[in-house]
């Protein structure tokens, strides 16, 4: 989770990399095990040895660029999820639509600190689902500070023209 | 949840099915491959073509020492000579004597290239192996990996059961005894070509001597045979 511009006047996130720790786990038990074939003095397959490092090349490739794929952003005016690495959506979402945030995780997530976060719109149909961001709870507390914010002041700006 | 959400959850579960069964089939390739000393990826297959062998031409030879590269799985390999090389047996290594060494593999599986005067790559696992008397054994497994880094120059060399040439052809001089010594071919300066030879050989102050099974056996010189 990264803020920017100063006082809390952008927030950015990304998909948080502890998705990922079952596949590092992946990659960890391999090149464990290679180490052990190599301690143990045995014979290690060439063919064997090259495809676990294409694996593993390929699985740190695949969730860096899956990690890459979906950035959420949270600024004065918009929640806005943009989606894609070469060819990219942006879906903006006025922060005074937003009705509600919820956010889901199950108990692994809890441990980690990490989860789902949905942000509807007046509608379950229609809702930015941010997966498995870091923080959940500061995300949503961030979300809810600025909705408050944009709701203040376009409350003020109705009464002001008053 | 909207439906597209529910599709790109089923996606990533099938990929980190995926995913999941390539670590393991991984994890399974690299256990057998290196616990397992038969393992073969063509397995019997190839064993099943090597045993349809046509090589049944007795064939006795004492020729001149060509360049050959072979490789296999030989009972047992002997050689002679110096050299300046380490000698890698294992996880050791032996620097090898300047004048005279000894060594003798057991059930060594890998490559073996050697000219007239020396073995110019040696490059396997054996079970066992004598370096000038003393045994080397494995430790935690059952194999030794061996090699050379240097030429060795060799004063005699022999392989037995058994090396497999599936074409050999230069120019040489020499006997041949085919059948038992039922025909005699004396070559001097002759090109010989032979196919598919399963059998022993040794090396010799420059004499070749070969004695196994050939499929066939041509000479093109003053003398212009061809057996089959």
């Amino acid at each position: 989770m990264s803020k920017k511009d100063g006082e809390d006047d952008l927030l950015k996130v990304r998909s948080s990399r502890k998705v990922y720790i079952p596949v590092y786990l992946m990659i960890l038990i391999l090149l464990f095990t290679i180490g052990a074939i190599k301690y143990m003095g045995r014979e290690l397959n060439s063919f064997a040895f090259r495809i676990t490092l294409i694996f593993s090349v390929l699985c740190m490739l695949m969730t860096e660029s899956h990690r890459f794929r979906n950035l959420y952003e949270i600024n004065n005016s918009s929640l806005i999820h943009t989606k894609g690495i070469l060819f990219q959506s942006t879906k903006r979402t006025d922060l005074l639509s937003v009705s509600d945030a919820e956010i889901k995780q199950n108990p692994w997530q809890r441990m980690l600190n990490y989860g789902t976060v949905e942000a509807a719109v007046f509608s379950k149909d229609s809702m930015t689902v941010m997966h498995d961001i870091d923080k959940p709870m500061e995300f949503v507390v961030f979300l809810e500070g600025k909705m408050a914010n944009k709701r203040g002041a376009g409350g003020q700006q109705r009464g002001g023209r008053k | 949840m909207p439906e597209h959400y529910e599709i790109h959850h089923h996606k990533s579960n099938n990929l980190r099915w995926i995913m999941f069964s390539a670590f393991l089939a991984i994890l399974v390739f690299l256990i057998i491959t290196a616990f397992s000393d038969n393992f073969s990826f063509t397995g019997n297959l190839v064993n099943g073509i090597k045993q349809q062998s046509n090589s049944t031409i007795k064939f006795n030879a004492e020729l001149t020492t060509p360049s050959m590269d072979a490789g296999g799985n030989f009972e047992k390999v002997e050689f002679q000579g110096n050299s300046e090389s380490f000698f890698y047996v294992g996880n050791e290594k032996f620097q090898l004597n300047a004048k005279n060494n000894y060594i003798v593999m057991n059930n060594y599986t890998g490559a073996i290239a050697f000219d007239s005067q020396n073995i110019v790559k040696l490059n396997g696992k054996a079970t066992k192996v004598f370096i000038n008397g003393i045994p080397v054994e494995p430790k935690t497994n059952d194999i030794l990996k061996v090699s050379l880094d240097k030429d060795f120059s060799y004063t005699s060399l022999s392989i037995e059961n058994e090396i497999k040439i599936s074409k050999l052809s230069y120019i040489t001089t020499g006997e041949i005894r085919i059948n038992g010594g039922k025909k005699i071919f004396t070559l001097d300066n002759e090109q010989i070509s032979l196919k598919n030879f399963i059998g022993d050989v040794s090396a010799e102050n420059n004499k070749f001597k070969m004695s196994g099974l050939i499929e066939k056996l041509d000479i093109a010189g003053e003398t212009k045979i061809s057996l089959s």
